[in-house]
């Protein structure tokens, strides 16, 4: 990188705050954001109201379209999405197949597919033989209209870093034991396609429906850091 | 580049921060930073080339320190006044001081949504053959490019199978340059971990890397 380069990014960096940020780690706390519960707004949210109030100014961005985008990424897209998909899948042996074959195509039959982070989808299935788990070592990469936006663990340097060389050492962290003879297969998503494993369904739930099935659905399950536990039993004994 | 960014298989970042669920964003600017760089992405009659080199080149000590956000925005800023989208001088003090000289027309709510959220087209067909089938044995190559790259460390110069073939992709170590966009198959290629980390590592685990046909040769 050339010295003009780097001081370029340098001064990008101060604009933007981050040298100014106390938050000392910040990307690798759960915390995140909520250490400040004064009534003062951060000096990083001024700097983002500012530059938004220029590129409206300029004519580069809508207000609106803004506001969309949020409403969008809180309330629109999320696990709830990808646990329709599961459902489906438990129930419709037909659409599993599809599933597992083209998983892009069968995903689109719901429509949660689209331009960022899905439209490539690979969908992989848990087994009692085999658990799949997904990373993005580079970056950040998920699916976005299938589980939303990822959670600060997942785009941890602390998980990316890990899945790959100790992938039982992370699910042992996260609660999931697996017996020695399993296949693990740790899915780092480097080029465009965006994984999603498919878990297994828990025992006990032969009798419930789709809608109910996909209340059982976990993100965490759905990335592959865990399984689903079988429904609590109502009224037991 | 050999960055920070580029992490597996390093083993100094423990505990995961694992939390069973969390809001969307942590604080509204967050969400705003999000929906100001998807929008910029999407502008008529401009361009805006943003991409992860930028993200990549942060000093590793700002890279570590700074949230996934805070991370995102240096980026747009950086790639706002690179472009002359901005001045320094009006990011610093929020105001324009020109108009927009590069023609742009913001688009509209519903375009960026539908544009965002709807099926993107098909890439369109293959105009060449695979060079490796499922099940080959092939190597990823041992280089160290000082530019952008989606061929891991971990996995350079290491044997493993082809597992799955994905088609035609644009090859990113060009294309995020703007030096050609090279559409070049891409594969999943399976390594056992064995291969990756030595005999320490557990027989039965696998790691699965998505790699370009350029990145490869036969093994």
């Amino acid at each position: 990188m050339s010295t003009s380069r780097r001081d370029f990014l340098s001064a990008a960096v101060t604009l933007a705050g981050a040298s100014a940020t106390p938050a000392a780690n910040a990307g690798q706390s759960p915390h995140t954001g909520d250490h400040d519960h004064s009534d003062v707004p951060p000096e990083i949210a001024l700097r983002v109201k500012s530059l938004e109030s220029l590129l409206v100014e300029k004519g580069v961005v809508d207000p609106a379209a803004l506001d969309a985008l949020v409403d969008t990424f809180e309330n629109r897209v999320g696990p709830r999405n990808g646990a329709k998909v599961v459902a489906r899948a438990w129930v419709d042996p037909a659409y599993k197949e599809r599933l597992l074959e083209n998983g892009t195509t069968a995903i689109g039959e719901f429509g949660f597919s689209g331009y960022w982070q899905g439209t490539d989808y690979v969908v992989v299935e848990n087994t009692p033989r085999i658990h799949n788990l997904v990373v993005c070592t580079l970056c950040s990469c998920y699916p976005w209209p299938l589980l939303g936006l990822p959670p600060i663990w997942y785009k941890s340097t602390a998980y990316r870093s890990k899945a790959v060389i100790d992938p039982r050492g992370v699910l042992r962290e996260l609660g999931t034991v697996l017996e020695d003879d399993v296949e693990v297969r740790v899915w780092d998503s480097t080029a465009d396609q965006r994984y999603f494993v498919l878990p297994e369904r828990p025992g006990g739930t032969g009798s419930m429906d789709e809608e109910a099935l996909a209340a059982l659905v976990t993100r965490d399950s759905m990335i592959g850091v865990r399984k689903i536990a079988p429904p609590k039993l109502e009224a037991a004994g | 580049m050999n960055g920070v960014h580029d992490c597996g298989g390093m083993q100094c970042y423990h505990p995961i921060p694992y939390t069973p669920s969390e809001r969307v964003f942590h604080a509204p600017w967050e969400g705003r930073v999000l929906a100001l760089t998807l929008a910029s992405g999407y502008v008529h009659n401009a361009e805006l080339p943003t991409g992860r080199s930028d993200t990549e080149a942060l000093p590793p000590a700002d890279y570590l320190r700074m949230s996934y956000y805070e991370i995102w925005f240096a980026s747009l800023v950086k790639a706002l006044i690179d472009n002359g989208w901005v001045t320094a001088r009006e990011v610093e003090h929020g105001r324009s001081e020109r108009a927009a000289t590069n023609g742009a027309v913001p688009a509209s709510r519903a375009e960026i949504i539908a544009a965002g959220f709807k099926p993107a087209d098909n890439p369109g067909k293959e105009t060449e053959a695979p060079r490796f089938v499922v099940g080959a044995p092939v190597r990823a190559l041992n280089i160290n490019p000082t530019t952008h790259t989606r061929l891991p460390r971990y996995a350079r110069g290491k044997i493993g199978t082809i597992a799955r073939q994905y088609g035609l992709a644009n090859f990113p170590d060009t294309d995020e340059y703007n030096l050609g966009a090279n559409p070049n198959h891409v594969y999943s290629v399976r390594f056992p971990a064995r291969e990756l980390w030595g005999s320490g590592a557990v027989a039965k685990d696998f790691i699965y890397v998505d790699l370009w046909e350029r990145y490869l040769e036969p093994a």
